[in-house]
């Protein structure tokens, strides 16, 4: 479905900081990774270059069958498909959370609006926030927020989701909510990429677990791999600090 | 428990109560005491009231005499006051009064001056032939040249007149301390020189003369009634009293008339109405026009400084922002109407408009590129990241947050722009600044009209900036937590 080759990411005027450094990674429908790794790594850089929000510096991106990173790509239309969920939310703060939720459906998906309000009710619902459809964001917890979020790229139907440290900016009680989120939402096979430090959240929910550091994948696996018997000397360091 | 808090509450409600009543005490006492000095001034300025001399007889002759001489015209007259014409002597003073006036008891002689009705039509006829014969010559004829004609005539039935001696009351007032006037009335003027008011009526009313057996219709002729009324003429005199009403009601007085003068007289506020209108007018144009030249100018500002693309046309913008803030309104007005516009045929609404649009424009371009820039850069992932290009993540998302964080400065900019195209009379626009100078050039007031104005600008900017505040706590909605 997604299929990374030698993807190199420089940031700074002459490219003189190096991030990412020769990623190559295929990631097939109905997967869900969870990419692991200190900060710096290059693991959200790498997230975001999926979806192209970076541009990346050199290396091909495939997303089902077309070229994200060729010129001629129209990276809006991929993006509809491609939902991304922020470490800090990003909910648009002058809209209700109905009008955040169905600006995209309305306007990129040209649904009505009668229709696009029926789905998103549906969607406040399966968020478990069904009551806050008038509210403005800035009457929501975090967590309510994140949840919207979700919410908000669910709108869109993609086909993959895209989540940059969702639960990194919310109170520790409100985790849960999210997470349980997120768990449902593999359930029902949605493609996934996740960025966290959520260890137990990647263990019970990946297919594969991926290590990042210094701008390369140091080491992948299934979840009872990586986090029982870590082959790299990285890897080990890394979990026996935050397990 | 409850009891304290009911305790507390009564007791703030107390404090409350009494910071009122202090501020009430304030005003209250600061509202006395202008009532008590405006109170003190009418009584001071009424004890002030009384002359501020005991008059000699002289002293009231000399009065008399200095006014009197003034009535006749200075120059070759027919009519004098003094020893060869018409005198009057002040015999004693009668009464002081208590506003500031006196009656003098005075006699007088003076000669008949109603001999020269008669022979009006000798005069009117000279006058005439003269005249007649000057235009035959191709000259023209000037009262003067009328009265250098026939004064000696006059002079000479003034001769024959028969003097008239009689006794007459004057009244004389006391302007300001010290100086005196005397009440040159109708009555006065005709018994000093006597009659001599009813032949310049006589003059006045004549439309047709005999000249040579024919009767000949001068209704026209103003030159003719004037060289024979300049042989007698008098300076004007005015039949009303001297204004010796007290300080505080003649000011008062001064207010009524003033008002009726700046703003009643000839619909002159219709001046202000349509000036407000104007204002107001060109003021929303501009805006509109600004607010436009002020989105392109930011959006592409903000488009050149995080992508590098459209480095043109922000080059341009920078040309634009640079003419426009670098120079005076004034000068850019005059440049845009008397250089490009006027010569072309456009009209002055269409000049201010144009001038304050573009200048205005600059200054919100600025407001709205701060805006922008003000948006966090996660709202522009998260369009993006919908799926939405640029252009629809700014129009749907950015701009609409930019535009009520910078509510409160384009409701500022509004202002001073209101506050600006008062320059426009310069150009000759009819606005509300133009309207009080019109009334100032027509009534010579300056105190009215251009305190009217400002009132006006003051109210319209205190009721924008009463609806800026209004529209920004709609607006902000979204940000109750």
């Amino acid at each position: 479905m997604i299929s990374v080759k030698n993807l190199y990411k420089n940031f700074g005027d002459k490219d003189e900081i190096k991030v990412l450094k020769g990623v190559t990674e295929e990631i097939s429908k109905g997967e869900k990774v969870v990419i692991i790794g200190p900060s710096g790594s290059g693991k959200s850089t790498f997230l975001r270059c999926l979806n192209r929000l970076e541009e990346p510096s050199a290396g091909e991106i495939w997303f089902e069958n077309e070229e994200i990173t060729s010129p001629k790509c129209n990276i809006n239309r991929l993006r509809m498909k491609m939902g991304m969920v922020f470490q800090h939310f990003n909910l648009f703060p002058h809209l209700s959370i109905m009008d955040n939720i169905t600006i995209g459906p309305r306007k990129l998906l040209k649904k009505s609006r009668a229709q696009a309000e029926e789905e998103a009710m549906q969607l406040l619902k399966r968020v478990g926030l069904p009551d806050k459809a008038y509210a403005f964001p800035n009457q929501l917890s975090g967590g309510q927020k994140q949840r919207i979020a979700i919410a908000r790229s669910l709108a869109m139907n993609p086909s993959v989701m895209l989540f940059d440290e969702p639960t990194s900016a919310l109170d520790p009680e409100m985790v849960g909510e999210v997470l349980d989120l997120m768990k449902e939402l593999a359930e029902d096979g949605m493609t996934m990429i996740c960025v966290t430090h959520e260890m137990g959240f990647a263990r019970e929910v990946a297919n594969r677990v991926m290590f990042m550091d210094e701008g390369i994948v140091m080491e992948q696996g299934t979840p009872e791999k990586i986090f029982s018997c870590p082959e790299n000397k990285r890897t080990q360091d890394f979990l026996s600090k935050v397990l | 428990m409850r009891n304290n808090i009911r305790a507390e509450l009564s007791k703030s409600a107390l404090i409350k109560r009494q910071k009122r009543n202090k501020r009430l005490i304030v005003y209250g006492s600061l509202l006395a005491a202008i009532l008590l000095a405006l109170v003190v001034t009418y009584f001071v300025q009424s004890a002030n009231n009384n002359l501020s001399k005991v008059l000699t007889l002289e002293e009231a002759q000399e009065i008399v005499d200095a006014q009197l001489s003034d009535v006749p015209n200075v120059g070759m007259n027919t009519v004098v006051y003094g020893e060869n014409g018409s005198y009057v002597k002040v015999d004693s003073i009668v009464e002081y009064g208590t506003a500031r006036n006196i009656v003098l008891d005075c006699s007088y002689t003076t000669r008949d001056y109603s001999v020269l009705a008669q022979s009006l039509p000798k005069y009117f006829e000279q006058a005439y032939k003269y005249y007649t014969d000057r235009a035959n010559d191709g000259k023209n004829t000037t009262g003067l040249d009328i009265k250098l004609k026939c004064i000696a005539a006059v002079k000479e039935d003034l001769a024959s007149a028969v003097i008239k001696t009689g006794k007459i009351t004057i009244e004389i007032f006391e302007i300001t301390d010290g100086e005196f006037v005397i009440h040159r009335s109708d009555e006065v003027v005709n018994t000093v020189f006597s009659g001599i008011l009813d032949v310049v009526d006589l003059v006045n009313s004549t439309n047709s003369i005999k000249v040579s057996g024919d009767e000949i219709d001068i209704t026209n002729s103003e030159t003719l009634r004037t060289g024979v009324k300049y042989c007698f003429s008098l300076k004007n005199y005015d039949d009303k009293k001297p204004d010796t009403a007290i300080p505080l009601i003649r000011s008062w007085n001064n207010f009524k008339t003033q008002f009726h003068q700046d703003f009643i007289f000839k619909n002159r506020y219709m001046y202000y109405v349509n000036g407000l209108l104007t204002t107001l007018a060109l003021t929303a144009c501009a805006l509109v026009l600004g607010i436009m030249i002020g989105f392109v100018v930011a959006v592409i500002r903000v488009i050149n400084q995080k992508t590098g693309k459209l480095d043109i046309a922000a080059d341009i913008c920078k040309v634009y922002l640079a003419v426009m803030r670098g120079m005076p309104v004034m000068v850019q007005i005059m440049i845009i109407h008397f250089v490009f516009m006027a010569p072309n045929g456009v009209g002055k609404f269409v000049s201010a408009v144009c001038c304050f649009g573009l200048n205005s424009g600059a200054y919100v371009s600025e407001i709205i590129r701060g805006g922008i820039m003000s948006v966090d850069e996660g709202q522009t992932e998260a369009g993006r990241s919908l799926g939405f290009n640029y252009p629809q993540t700014m129009v749907n998302i950015i701009i609409p947050q930019a535009f009520k964080a910078v509510l409160p400065s384009l409701g500022n900019e509004f202002i001073a722009l209101l506050k600006e195209t008062s320059i426009a009379f310069y150009i000759g626009l009819g606005e509300l600044t133009l309207a009080g100078i019109r009334v100032r050039s027509q009534t010579y007031h300056s105190f009215m009209p251009l305190i009217a104005v400002g009132i006006i600008y003051l109210i319209v900017v205190l009721g924008l900036s009463y609806g800026v505040s209004v529209l920004e706590r709609r607006l902000s909605k979204g940000d109750k937590r």
